[in-house]
């Protein structure tokens, strides 16, 4: 593996980019042998940087997103100047239903691998140490662009960020990492750093400040309803997307899914018939005392289709919202290698993201290798896919090869 | 759109930036405010600190505006020197208060002047109306959380604010109130030169005021944390993170951190922490030796990590089951100790009335 690392830094030294700033920061250096972290480095300029890389040959390279006055000191001497706002959307944290198929375990003692959930103790040997490995997938993959988009679209919206201040990157594994360079943002605290988390992932929310009440007790409709008050389409940030979040709910979901949120089957089944009248009427303006007056809508729904209408709209709670409010975090630098899997961590343009193809561009080595694969789900690279493997030996890409081989699932075969 | 402040206008905002450049004008070295015809102005500003520190309040009456201007620095000097921590917040919380009071009745152009040039935000005058909600001013989401993040309530979150562009759409009432945490945290960063000596020629107009201060501090002596580790004081959140310690079930990296912290914080050694963690399914010595001794601020950073407030444990699941005690704190510490002291007075009465009964 380090090997094919070393070869493949010297090939593309040349295409490797300093990060701006670069002499502020601190960089950390995960080595193949030793599983241990060079941290605190610092370098003056980027030639000294690429030497230190070609001679220890690290698995994983890392820089901090912070900008310190001195990045080689201990932590409390290094003297904070700023950090970049990082946002870290992996796979790991959206429910794909075809994790239960590709995720394994592996037992650390007997090397017992098996596909699946891990167990509380290896079933073979009894070790209750369990290394869970998450696998790498398509359709996990494709989830976690859907949040990134997601998340672009709301950062450009709503808070204004140009596309040229996002820099996108694959992370080389099951995720994407997006940073934003701003100048204004850099001094954010951690505190102020979750307010910005918070409004992504819809966390405390209330509808009321967005627009959305029962209207006074005393108001009443000519037929004795409340009345109900609620954004428009239209109208900017959350109170919009909330807007918008109903609207689909309404003219998107099947029966299943509205039973679900507490509709009775008739109003469910009225709202499908209905839908491309609803769609005409609502997309001008959405009638919100009507839309609960029709389909008899209780607190109890209210509360349901805001949820659902927030879950989304919003980004998964469950992205990795320490990565955004840790303003000393050391990130994985673009461009480089994942140790992981030996993809590469590469950028990918804001316009170009709906066609990347994590599988091809950073499937980096050339060349084929035979491996002895223990137990391994399909996987994909470039056009080509392989698998599933259990327990035997296969010529394969070199790409796929070192993926197999730095998930621990698989051995080089001299 | 630009709006001059008047004399009047730095009477009543003593603290922008077109007032320290009149204040400079007058050149006034301390030692010259017992002068008698300056006199008036070190009264002014023993006033207002005592109206600050033990009404909590600053009265929004203007005097004499010279004297009323002059007195602001004066009293930010003052309570520099007598160096009573609890007592310089608690006036800088009172100017910010008296400021907030006078900029929310003043017009969007005199806001936005002061917003502006005495605090560099980047804001405009919007007047727009969403819904039935009508907004005057649009302030960048970035100045916006600078000064929102430390005011508690739900409804100054980002997520419940009206964002459009980059912009958070505010009232005025919104933007004054702002405009107070920017007020308080200019008081404060100003009044935070410590080592400062009164001149003699104040002294005698000082002491008297440093003495009831100080009376005032010893009064209201500090929380003090339990010695012992109470486990019946602790938070549903912590009470939950160790039963599922307990029955070794899968913990986050966060809830790990804040079980230690917490723990560490309320007096756990690292030793008896360490026991609890080898529960976990992936428990290596080495590492959570190291980690532990991290949080304890002997390795790293030697920052003695605070466990996380109640804010950043509903951002990331770890709050649960809260309870009526929950309801008044943001902090899991400040629910231990209040807790722990109600269960402590309890037990001494308890004691006392069993003492009774042998």
């Amino acid at each position: 593996m380090k090997g094919k690392f070393l070869e493949y830094y010297r090939r593309k030294l040349a295409s490797l980019r300093p990060p701006s700033a670069m002499t502020e920061r601190e960089f950390g250096f995960l080595l193949f042998r030793e599983r241990i972290m060079v941290r605190h480095k610092a370098f003056r300029d980027f030639k000294v940087f690429t030497d230190s890389l070609l001679s220890l040959v690290p698995s994983d390279v890392y820089y901090s997103t912070a900008y310190y006055r001195q990045p080689d000191l201990d932590m409390d001497q290094k003297g904070w100047l700023g950090s970049d706002v990082v946002f870290d959307v992996d796979a790991d944290h959206i429910d794909t239903p075809c994790k239960e198929t590709h995720d394994m375990w592996a037992c650390p003692k007997c090397k017992e691998t098996r596909r699946g959930k891990k167990p509380t103790k290896c079933p073979k040997c009894g070790n209750e140490k369990i290394e869970e490995k998450a696998w790498l997938c398509d359709r996990c993959l494709i989830a976690a662009k859907e949040e990134v988009l997601k998340l672009v679209e709301l950062l450009a919206e709503d808070f204004g960020i140009r596309s040229e201040q996002m820099h996108l990157f694959f992370s080389g594994h099951r995720g994407y990492h997006l940073h934003l360079v701003s100048d204004k943002l850099k001094t954010l605290d951690d505190v102020q750093r979750k307010e910005i988390v918070d409004y992504v992932i819809g966390l405390g929310l209330d509808p009321a400040e967005q627009g959305l009440y029962q209207g006074p007790q005393d108001l009443f409709l000519e037929n004795g309803h409340s009345v109900v008050i609620g954004p428009q389409l239209t109208d900017p940030g959350w109170r919009g997307r909330l807007a918008k979040g109903v609207y689909r709910i309404i003219t998107e979901l099947d029966q299943k899914q509205l039973i679900e949120l507490g509709f009775r089957r008739g109003a469910a089944l009225q709202i499908i018939n209905e839908r491309e009248q609803i769609e005409n009427e609502w997309s001008k303006k959405i009638l919100w005392s009507s839309f609960q007056d029709k389909w008899g809508i209780t607190d109890q729904i209210w509360r349901n289709v805001i949820e659902k209408a927030l879950t989304m709209m919003a980004l998964p709670a469950k992205i990795d919202t320490v990565v955004t409010t840790d303003i000393h975090r050391l990130i994985r630098m673009p461009e480089t290698l994942n140790g992981k899997t030996g993809l590469k961590a590469a950028m990918v343009g804001l316009d170009r993201l709906e066609e990347f193809d994590p599988f091809s561009e950073p499937a980096v080595f050339e060349g084929t290798q035979t491996i002895r694969v223990m137990e391994a789900p399909q996987l994909r690279i470039r056009d080509q896919t392989f698998g599933p493997f259990s327990d035997e030996k296969v010529e394969l890409p070199l790409s796929a090869a070192v993926l197999l081989v730095a998930k621990g699932v698989a051995m080089p075969e001299s | 759109m630009q709006a001059l402040l008047t004399k009047l206008d730095l009477a009543k905002f003593p603290f922008t930036t077109e007032a320290s450049e009149y204040i400079k004008s007058f050149n006034i070295e301390p030692v010259e405010l017992a002068r008698p015809e300056l006199l008036p102005i070190l009264e002014r500003a023993i006033d207002r600190i005592k109206q600050g520190v033990f009404s909590g309040k600053i009265s929004a009456e203007l005097t004499q505006e010279d004297v009323d201007i002059l007195a602001y620095p004066t009293a930010l000097m003052l309570i520099s020197v007598i160096g009573d921590d609890r007592a310089r917040r608690r006036f800088a919380l009172a100017e910010a208060k008296r400021a907030y009071q006078l900029l929310r009745d003043e017009l969007p152009e005199k806001l936005l002047q002061v917003s502006r040039g005495s605090f560099g935000w980047d804001a405009r005058i919007d007047d727009r109306d969403v819904g039935d909600s009508h907004f005057e001013f649009a302030l960048h989401f970035e100045d916006y959380v600078r000064n929102s993040a430390r005011i508690r309530d739900l409804r100054w979150k980002l997520v419940n604010r009206v964002l459009s562009e980059g912009y958070a759409l505010l009232p005025r009432e919104d933007f004054a109130r702002l405009l107070e945490e920017e007020v308080q945290a200019r008081v404060l960063d100003r009044t935070s030169i410590t080592g400062l000596a009164v001149p003699p020629e104040l002294e005698k107009y000082v002491d008297p005021l440093r003495s009831i201060i100080r009376a005032r501090s010893q009064y209201l002596a500090a929380d003090e944390m339990p010695r012992a580790v109470m486990a019946a004081a602790m938070p549903p959140c912590m009470r939950n993170l160790l039963s599922l310690l307990q029955t070794s079930k899968h913990i986050s990296h966060m809830g790990r951190f804040a079980m230690a912290a917490f723990l560490l914080n309320i007096g756990t050694s690292e030793e008896e922490l360490l026991k609890m963690f080898k529960s976990f399914t992936d428990f290596e010595e080495r590492i959570a030796r190291y980690q532990v001794e991290h949080i304890a601020g002997k390795r790293g950073s030697r920052r003695k990590y605070t466990a996380p407030n109640c804010n950043t444990m509903r951002t990331h699941g770890l709050c649960v089951n809260p309870d009526e005690l929950c309801a008044t704190i943001t902090h899991p510490l400040t629910y231990y100790r209040r807790k722990a002291r109600t269960l402590f007075r309890g037990r001494r009465q308890r004691n006392f009335s069993s003492r009774r009964r042998e």
